[in-house]
């Protein structure tokens, strides 16, 4: 279970999260809502470890984990696919897949392969030659690679095809289910984020200003906030 | 025809050395974006453990003398490479994000070393006596003779970055490497040590310097400034070569090795190296990311 608890975070003076709580379950499927610069990604990348909180504590397990450089984040089991991808451009997909691992082998690889096929004819392409929706399996992919027990995805329906939105739903809906793995999904694309999620929280101007069951939300309620 | 020929091999041969001084530049410069001006005095400090090894052999083992030269490669890149470890440890970490900092840190760090070389081993060249097995030469023709010190340097030229590509593109931790030096967030995001691999690279890159002093030794005395003889070239084939693949510093040390006998011939040496110098800049007026550029689909 992470918890997340009254954090805050600032670029200087001006506060882009202001004492955010929230929790997530092992094995629950948790997204968060809102509109662009409500500090979404913010709070993605203080949970990772790339930016770090001026108040507030992360756990995980019940061990405190909020000053950890992202490196021991990885090694703690939480696996990032950030916002644009980053996938690495001068790796080809093998290298890009099997960098993060501390042993290779080939079964692990074949794994990811059967959750990703089309990743197979292109392995020995460089990743900066990819399409937007074939970078986007592979930076979940290149997460998963490491079997974490928690994965953080940031906005991974930005600009991809629908197909391929269906493609990744169906990937992490089954690691979900059948490896156990607790997903965080922040979102702007809320058909999706309702589709995935057992919890949905909403974020506004860096506060938490609503959470419930997915199930038992009120759509017109929720469309309130997220509504332009 | 013999004339054509020794030119060849005259330029094959300013070639590998500029590829062997340059090597360690590519990765510390070209892959780090650390302007390592040090890099002479890494080449410098190469030399010297050449040196401190023959003195060894002469006074302990002066039946072996022959030996002490592969002794003293292999130990002038573990010497230097830790030495470069060391520096990057101390210095060179806290000024990643202020690449214009670098120069003027390594170039402080270079004068620093110059200084302790002339107070350990004086101001004056010293000798290193090159091993019987690489005097003399080959005679392919009357009137052409190739050293073999100098086909010595050009298969070491060749090892050594054969070694590199290898480690670079076959090896587990030389992916890691080229993973921190392209996103250094993304590689900490996926476990990656990027302490670890800053360290190993810098000191990979050193080791190399040292290499390329071990070999240099070979040519004539050495001092304490040799590296500053060889830092401008060094820098030169890296930047006309184009950052971030082997294959551009290969054409690139080719060309200016080339362009340097070419213009050498008929003229003197100085006037060789200041037409060369003039061929790069005009180059580099034109394409002034090098050579070889990287380019692939830009990431949105």
């Amino acid at each position: 279970m992470l918890s997340v608890k009254n954090v805050s975070v600032s670029y200087r003076e001006s506060f882009v999260l202001n004492k955010v709580s929230l929790q997530i379950p092992d094995g629950a499927i948790v997204s968060i809502v809102g509109r662009n610069g409500t500090g979404k990604t913010t709070l993605l990348k203080s949970i990772m470890g790339l930016l770090y909180p001026r108040e507030g504590k992360i756990t995980l397990n019940g061990k405190e984990i909020t000053a950890l450089s992202p490196e021991h984040k990885a090694k703690c089991g939480i696996g990032y696919v950030p916002q644009g991808r980053e996938i690495f451009p001068y790796l080809t997909v093998y290298e890009n897949l099997l960098v993060g691992l501390e042993e290779r082998n080939s079964h692990i690889l074949e794994d990811i392969l059967d959750l990703f096929p089309m990743l197979k004819k292109l392995l020995p392409r460089l990743g900066g030659n990819l399409s937007g929706g074939e970078q986007q399996q592979l930076a979940i992919a290149r997460a998963l690679i490491r079997k974490p027990q928690m994965l953080l995805l940031d906005e991974p329906t930005e600009g991809i095809q629908p197909s391929v939105v269906m493609e990744i739903e169906k990937v992490i809906k089954l690691i979900n289910k059948e490896k156990n793995v607790t997903v965080l999904l922040i979102e702007q694309y809320l058909d999706f984020a309702l589709k995935m999620a057992d919890y949905i929280y909403v974020i506004e101007k860096g506060k938490i200003v609503f959470e419930g069951l997915t199930r038992e939300v009120q759509l017109e309620k929720l469309k309130e906030y997220l509504v332009v | 025809m013999e004339v054509f020929l020794l030119q060849v091999f005259n330029g094959l041969s300013v070639s590998s050395i500029l590829l062997l001084t340059a090597l360690g530049l590519a990765i510390t410069f070209g892959l780090m974006n650390v302007i390592n001006m040090a890099h002479g005095e890494l080449i410098m400090t190469g030399s010297y453990v050449t040196y401190v090894v023959q003195m060894f052999f002469l006074k302990h083992i002066a039946g072996n003398f022959d030996l002490y030269y592969p002794v003293a490669l292999i130990l002038s890149f573990f010497v230097t490479a830790f030495i470069g470890f060391l520096l990057e440890r101390s210095l060179i970490r806290f000024l990643y994000e202020r690449p214009l900092d670098t120069l003027l840190a390594t170039w402080g760090v270079g004068m620093i070393f110059q200084q302790i070389a002339r107070d350990i081993f004086g101001a004056p060249n010293l000798e290193v006596r090159t091993p019987h097995w690489l005097k003399g030469g080959v005679e392919i023709m009357a009137g052409l003779q190739l050293p073999y010190n100098r086909l010595f340097i050009i298969i070491l030229a060749i090892f050594c970055l054969i070694g590199v590509y290898f480690y670079m593109y076959h090896t587990a931790s030389g992916c890691r490497m080229r993973a921190v030096m392209q996103n250094r967030s993304m590689a900490s995001c996926l476990g990656i040590s990027i302490a670890k691999v800053d360290a190993y690279t810098f000191a990979l890159g050193s080791g190399l310097a040292g290499i390329a002093g071990c070999a240099l030794c070979l040519l004539g005395p050495i001092g304490p400034s040799l590296g500053t003889y060889y830092i401008v070239d060094a820098f030169m084939v890296v930047v006309l070569g184009g950052v971030g693949k082997l294959v551009g510093i290969i054409i690139s040390s080719g060309v200016v090795g080339g362009l340097n006998t070419a213009f050498e011939f008929g003229s003197t040496a100085t006037m060789g190296k200041v037409l060369a110098l003039i061929m790069v800049i005009l180059f580099l007026r034109w394409k002034p990311s090098g050579l070889i550029s990287l380019k692939v689909r830009a990431l949105d």
